[in-house]
């Protein structure tokens, strides 16, 4: 599973959210994701993940983002 | 100088999910003292508390429900109920910037403070949830109010141990009869019934002995055979109004309060001082402008600790003279335990239905009362009473003393 697929799967579970109006583009404050919503999107990903996310130095704005935030934070 | 007046009450704790469940069990002497385990497996002495015993009705949104610790849901369930009582009109931006949140609570967000803890030292982990400042902050009830409410006045947070809520509701009156707020939501909530905050209470040696006989009877004020207080849960809120305002809306006013007098000890931590008690008491009367005769009805702080009840009795004694001996005086931590910061705010919506009702409730348990407590303290059996005006005392560790007086509203 690519970690797009990932981020659909664990934002439309967690919103209760319809899996197919997801795209990469879609905001994240469209989905009522604010600055404390993206706190806790991001803690619940570290444990999804079971590694540390960086802390962005771009804004994270769309699902695209976040996955972009995960794989950087990646383990090498 | 305005009248304020008092047009809804709500109330939960381990009496009941409303008010009225508060009269109905206080005045029948039923406890709310229950069973206590935890499931973390903590080394907890203690076996019994007053605990809600329903699931705190969760009235948020899934977006916005974790951040709000559990004293904060209870503080909104209350303000909910004597909201729907008080039954205001929609009010305009002007109206709701002369409305106040004024809001008493001992130790804030203490079940996330303790899950903080645990996910730290219990379960090894290297961080905890991004909300657990937010819900911990003793000021999140007060901010989960006014975001409900849009209320947009001074909201201000009240720590003051036992007497939180007790100041929260006399701030509120005062704002209202100097004129600085038209209407105030009014009381405290108070939810630390945690392992580390109950062993921590453990500590100071102040919690009741199980009765082996009744645990649900292990708090008896006033009694020879008393040893302490049972920890309690809860919340209550009140709806303050100027008298003009609920009247010029036809509003259903429930009782008019009428003292407020709060003074300091400034003797010791925890011993309490019977001047220092007794100079709220005369503030109050004092604020109230009546006649030391004219109480009726005392609903007494009556933690159960001696020295507790005996100060308490002496306080009462200096302040009312010769009357003290013709009061009826009651303590119903008996039977929902010491909720702490909400405990002035609880307290108060039961002497208010108790007034309105002309019923005093008991002080439960009352079996052998302390000859020391030389008052009328009402053991067991509720007394019919004409009760034109009450007051509910609040005094706590840190030596804040609070006296509040109603009048009944005919």
């Amino acid at each position: 599973m690519s970690t797009i697929e990932l981020m659909y799967q664990l934002i439309s579970k967690r919103l209760n959210r319809d899996i197919n109006n997801l795209t990469p583009d879609t905001l994240l404050e469209s989905l009522g994701i604010d600055s404390l919503g993206m706190a806790e999107l991001l803690f619940d990903l570290e444990d999804h993940l079971n590694f540390k996310l960086i802390t962005p130095t771009n804004p994270v704005k769309t699902i695209k983002d976040v996955a972009d935030l995960v794989d950087a934070s990646r383990p090498k | 100088m305005n009248r304020v007046v008092i047009t809804g009450v709500g109330a939960l704790s381990s009496l009941g999910v409303n008010a009225q469940s508060h009269f109905d069990c206080s005045i029948n002497g039923i406890s709310g003292v229950r069973p206590l385990s935890f499931a973390s497996g903590a080394s907890v002495q203690t076996t019994i508390a007053a605990t809600i015993e329903q699931d705190v009705p969760d009235l948020l949104n899934r977006n916005v429900t974790n951040m709000f610790d559990r004293v904060s849901h209870i503080a909104w369930n209350a303000v909910k109920e004597a909201l729907t009582q008080a039954n205001l009109p929609d009010l305009e931006e002007k109206d709701l910037t002369r409305s106040g949140i004024f809001w008493g609570t001992g130790f804030g967000g203490a079940q996330t403070v303790e899950k903080g803890f645990q996910e730290l030292y219990l379960k090894g982990k290297s961080r905890v949830h991004p909300f657990t400042i937010i819900s911990a902050m003793p000021n999140g009830p007060s901010a989960l109010i006014s975001l409900q409410t849009k209320f947009n006045g001074p909201s201000i947070t009240y720590s003051t141990a036992c007497a939180s809520s007790a100041h929260a509701v006399g701030e509120a009156y005062r704002q209202i009869k100097y004129g600085l707020c038209d209407r105030a939501i009014a009381g405290g909530s108070e939810a630390m019934i945690e392992p580390g905050f109950v062993v921590a209470w453990e500590a100071l040696r102040t919690l009741a002995n199980v009765d082996p006989e009744n645990p649900s009877s292990s708090c008896k004020p006033f009694s020879i055979k008393r040893s302490g207080f049972v920890l309690g849960e809860g919340g209550a809120a009140l709806v303050f109004e100027s008298y003009e305002s609920a009247k010029l809306r036809g509003a259903n006013i429930l009782a008019e309060i009428v003292g407020y007098g709060t003074s300091t000890d400034a003797v010791h931590i925890t011993k309490p001082d019977p001047k220092g008690q007794s100079n709220a008491i005369l503030m109050a009367l004092s604020d109230a402008h009546i006649d030391p005769t004219e109480i009726t009805y005392i609903n007494a702080h009556g933690t159960a600790t001696t020295v507790g009840d005996l100060a308490e009795i002496e306080s009462i004694k200096i302040a009312f003279k010769d009357h003290a001996k013709k009061l009826a005086i009651s303590s119903t931590k008996a039977i929902h335990g010491h909720t702490f910061g909400a405990a002035g705010a609880l307290e108060l919506v039961i002497t208010l239905l108790a007034q309105r009702n002309g019923i005093a409730p008991p002080t439960a348990f009352l079996e052998e009362q302390d000859p020391a407590c030389d008052l009328d303290c009402i053991p067991i059996k509720a007394r019919e009473l004409d009760m034109p005006y009450v007051m509910s005392n609040s005094f706590a560790f840190g030596g804040s003393n609070v006296s509040l007086i109603l009048k009944r509203f005919d």
